[in-house]
């Protein structure tokens, strides 16, 4: 509950921080989020513009449950002007009425595919824990029913160690 | 013997649905596609004695087009050295109207491909290659094994480039040397693959 707040206002004044590394996008999830959803992404990657409302929803439906979706923009990896990139990055969220928190990658984009063991091919999501521990990935574009299953499993796991 | 016949047939169409990118070692596949600029069928045979080198690439990819002017600069810089640069466009035309053969010959020749711009209409040799992204480059010696796979460059801004691997691999191989990093994660857009028949 407390995280949904958190993430309400945040969704309001989200400007769009810069990250330049797998850490720092681990970093800047709240520290109540219990499961951590990483979405890598870029506006001109047509199968990720495509299932980013199907994250959306479910990042929605599961901000109460401790869920917390972020974001990663690779935008930058074209060359440009780094501000008019993020202006159309922030239009383009507006636009889609995307909630979840996104942060526009300025670093490397093959250290963020090293960091995060992937061949380098967006979209790709990937599920952690508050540890940061990896708990799931999924390669490409997501299925939404199987993605949300996933997650539901992972929330119910998390509540029966928390009872513990 | 039919029953193993079926094994083997369905195991080729298997192979096909989800090639892996190929290994560096392997054998190159061969191809037979036509050229969108003139219309004319070319032809690669491995191990034709050619250092030669396969760029997937598209014309919608922003990621693509912002290397598009460093491979046209290797590309002629190469062929004065002898190397084959082959562009194949893989994504469905059917699906994309900006994939088809006359926008891709508005492209080459807008941008003066010093190579030919080839059509792999139903993405058979991006799968024989096990190409994921826009741009994939695969580079094959002249015996038809692959030598490198992966990025131009770890970097699409030249001002961030720490490591330039197709330069550096056909440096390597023109000069009988040792590719120092033969193979490297491709980044761009994922190819839009026509839907197997």
């Amino acid at each position: 509950m407390i995280l949904a707040a958190f993430l309400a206002i945040a969704a309001i004044a989200a400007p769009l921080p810069e990250v330049r590394g797998g850490d720092d996008v681990l970093r800047a999830f709240h520290a109540e989020a219990r499961i951590r959803v990483v979405n890598v992404w870029a506006t001109w990657c047509v199968p990720c513009v495509a299932e980013m409302p199907q994250l959306d929803s479910i990042s929605t439906a599961l901000q109460k449950d401790g869920v917390e979706f972020i974001g990663v923009s690779l935008d930058d990896a074209i060359p440009g002007d780094r501000a008019e990139r993020k202006q159309l990055v922030t239009r383009f969220l507006t636009g889609k009425h995307i909630r979840f928190r996104n942060v526009y990658y300025v670093g490397r984009t093959n250290e963020l595919a090293d960091r995060f063991r992937f061949d380098g091919s967006i979209p790709i999501t990937l599920v952690f824990d508050a540890g940061g521990r990896e708990l799931f990935r999924n390669e490409g574009v997501i299925d939404a029913g199987r993605f949300r299953r996933k997650l539901d499993d992972l929330i119910n796991q998390s509540r029966k160690g928390k009872k513990r | 013997m039919k029953r193993l016949i079926l094994v083997f047939v369905l195991l080729a169409v298997v192979g096909v649905l989800i090639a892996e990118e190929l290994a560096v070692g392997a054998k190159a596949p061969g191809f037979a596609l036509t050229n969108a600029v003139d219309g004319r069928t070319v032809t690669f045979a491995p191990g034709d004695g050619k250092l030669s080198v396969v760029v997937f690439t598209c014309n919608q990819c922003p990621y693509a087009k912002a290397f598009e002017d460093r491979i046209v600069t290797l590309g002629r810089e190469y062929a004065k050295r002898g190397v084959a640069f082959y562009a194949i466009d893989p994504n469905d035309d059917a699906a994309y109207t900006v994939e088809s053969s006359a926008e891709m010959k508005a492209r080459a020749t807008a941008k003066s491909y010093p190579f030919p711009y080839l059509k792999d209409g139903d993405s058979r040799i991006a799968r024989a290659y096990g190409a994921r992204v826009t741009p994939h480059i695969f580079v094959v010696d002249g015996k038809g094994v692959v030598r490198y796979r992966g990025y131009v460059d770890d970097s699409a801004k030249p001002e961030e480039r720490q490591h330039t691997g197709l330069h550096d691999a056909l440096e390597s191989l023109l000069g009988n040397k040792d590719i120092a990093v033969t193979a490297t994660k491709a980044f761009g857009c994922t190819i839009k693959f026509k839907p197997a028949a």
